[in-house]
């Protein structure tokens, strides 16, 4: 699985500054790092409003990064400007949360999935209509939706065509920012699957944001766990499912339903609401609600612990089996 | 096929063309246009003016088909004049006030900040002031006439449009395709052209004709009150006023120019509604 590293981001930070006040600012992602190799997804869960869109979003530039690197293929991104960006976005590509808001009301798929093609003027006007169809029918969709209006479609239709939108600039990552949320769980399989069977056709890699950890646990190679703005634990899938060491992921992955008649495990409950960004508790993020805090964790940021195989977690103990 | 900018007209007129209230405003819109450009085809404006005592206060005849008013002028004459200065005068008010608001409303959502900040104050200010009482009072102010007049209606009517604009235009920034336009390598400008305005068009037209209709009573209400068009010109407000005196006894000539208002007002509001859905995607195909 260990291949070439695609995209790197090291130490990310997005603060929301408001005007004159450095004080106020809101820390949505401070100080996140990891790798994705290429061909590989890498899973991203947190709660809402932990700052993993924002991740996503910095990556495009749709959100400047504050400070940090994000690079691709060994190159800083983050200075990219004018040319560069369009060049960074025929590589990079992302799929949006809300397909009903994610494609014109007003254009037909036509229009909504040609218009990389045309923008990027990446084939001859000749073959647009062609690739258009192709890329459709790759993601399950016929060619008679061409001239229809997105309102004419399901969710997990619209999510189809949101998926041949950012393929057909041929990427080599896709941020999926929570693609399947929207969806009815029986047409979130069918869009997973798509999303699983394109990457190994295509060798792309994925960041895959999500809350859902069974959706994460089936797509993804390596995952991370935000809060509040920073990783807490990161590890390749398996091990982390097997043997979360955070607390934070603990409490997460007990909520986790699972088929089975009397479970073993207790659920972990978290008390409280997530700690204001703007305004973040001292030491580590989590000891506000964390049932393993100490004094420690009130004064001192843990350091990141590597504990092998990959697996890093940011908690002043180990709580592995 | 892709459908072509035809086929897209061709659309628009079908489903225009099965909403029967706003056909019948179109039609009605259409003869009051009419009337209004090829007025002095119809009757010569010399009708409009020319007082005789002897024939004054009668009923509508073959002569005169509207009749004729206290001072022996033609009713019809005079309307169809009038519909020259009513028609044109809101239309005139609503284009200005759109492109006015349509400018300045998208500038405003899209730069943002301080500027942006400071114009809305201004305009919740200005806002603050009930609309007819602030057209009564600029006209008040700069003096009546029909130039003070539409200048004051504009001022009012800009405001309105403004904040209407700013405030789509920021709903249809903040939505995901827009995001999804620029990672396909689109320019701002271009977003701007081919996103944002397609689908504020809708909301600016429907917006302009709901406000044609308010227009037109404005400024009928405003010549009633003897603040805009001056006589002998005619105006179908003023006209109303004029007959005000023999409303008892010689009933049309209020009838008649009451007539030509709220017509022309509800046309402009029924053609307005058909606009907006047979502009709509998303209306029954």
């Amino acid at each position: 699985m260990e291949g070439k590293i695609l995209l790197e981001v090291k130490d990310l930070k997005k603060y929301y500054i408001p005007r004159g006040r450095k004080k106020a600012a809101v820390r949505a992602v401070d100080g996140v790092s990891f790798q994705i190799p290429a061909g590989t997804t890498y899973g991203l869960v947190g709660e809402s409003g932990c700052g993993k869109t924002t991740v996503g979003k910095t990556i495009l530039h749709l959100a400047e990064a504050t400070g940090g690197q994000i690079l691709l293929d060994g190159q800083d991104i983050v200075p990219y400007r004018g040319k560069e960006l369009r060049r960074l976005w025929m590589r990079v590509q992302m799929i949006f949360q809300d397909p009903f808001s994610s494609m014109d009301p007003k254009k037909t798929i036509y229009q909504i999935v040609a218009e990389p093609l045309k923008e990027f003027g990446l084939c001859p006007a000749k073959e647009v209509r062609e690739r258009v169809v192709e890329t459709l029918e790759s993601c399950g969709m016929s060619e008679d939706c061409l001239d229809r209006y997105p309102h004419e479609f399901s969710g997990g239709q619209r999510q189809r065509i949101c998926i041949a939108r950012a393929l057909i600039s041929g990427p080599e990552f896709i941020v999926c920012d929570e693609p399947v949320s929207a969806l009815d769980v029986s047409v979130q399989a069918q869009v997973i699957n798509l999303l699983k069977k394109l990457q190994k056709e295509k060798r792309m890699a994925y960041l895959f944001i999500s809350h859902d950890l069974s959706v994460v646990e089936h797509v993804s190679d390596y995952v991370g766990v935000m809060y509040l703005g920073r990783l807490v634990e990161t590890a390749p899938k398996k091990e982390l499912f097997s043997n979360p060491r955070h607390p934070y992921t603990q409490a997460l992955l007990s909520a986790v339903p699972v088929p089975q008649l009397h479970r073993t495990q207790k659920r972990i409950v978290l008390a409280g609401d997530v700690p204001s960004a703007d305004a973040p508790p001292s030491g580590c993020p989590f000891h506000t609600r964390c049932r393993e805090c100490q004094e420690i964790c009130k004064t001192q940021v843990p350091k990141k612990r590597d504990c092998g195989n990959g697996h890093e977690v940011w908690c002043h103990f180990d709580f592995g089996k | 096929m892709r459908k072509r900018r035809g086929e897209k007209a061709a659309d628009f007129c079908r489903k225009f063309s099965r909403n029967k209230a706003a056909v019948f405003g179109f039609a009605v819109a259409v003869v009051f246009i009419l009337a209004a450009l090829f007025a002095d085809v119809i009757c010569s404006y010399d009708k409009v003016t020319t007082q005789n005592i002897v024939e004054r206060l009668q009923s509508p005849s073959a002569a005169h088909w509207f009749g004729t008013d206290q001072l022996g002028r033609d009713i019809f004459a005079r309307i169809i004049h009038g519909a020259r200065v009513s028609l044109g005068v809101s239309f005139l008010v609503v284009a200005i006030s759109v492109l006015v608001g349509g400018i300045a409303g998208s500038l405003l959502a899209l730069t943002g900040g301080r500027i942006d900040n400071l114009v809305m104050r201004l305009i919740d200010v200005i806002s603050c002031i009930p609309g007819f009482l602030l057209t009564l009072a600029l006209v008040a102010a700069m003096g009546s006439g029909i130039r003070n007049l539409m200048l004051a209606m504009c001022i009012r009517m800009s405001v309105g449009y403004i904040r209407v604009i700013r405030s789509f235009v920021l709903s249809v920034v903040g939505q995901d395709f827009i995001d999804a336009a620029r990672i396909s390598g689109m320019s701002t400008r271009k977003i701007a052209v081919t996103h944002v305005l397609p689908n504020a068009l809708g909301i600016i037209i429907v917006e302009a004709a709901m406000s044609l209709s308010n227009t037109i009573l404005s400024i009928a209400a405003l010549s009633f009150l003897g603040l805009g068009i001056q006589p002998p010109a005619p105006e179908w407000g003023a006209m109303l006023n004029e007959g005000r005196e023999f409303i008892r006894t010689y009933p049309h000539l209020i009838i008649i120019p009451g007539i030509a208002i709220a017509l022309s007002a509800l046309a402009m509001n029924l053609m307005g509604d058909g606009v907006r859905d047979a502009l709509d995607p998303r209306s029954g195909q």
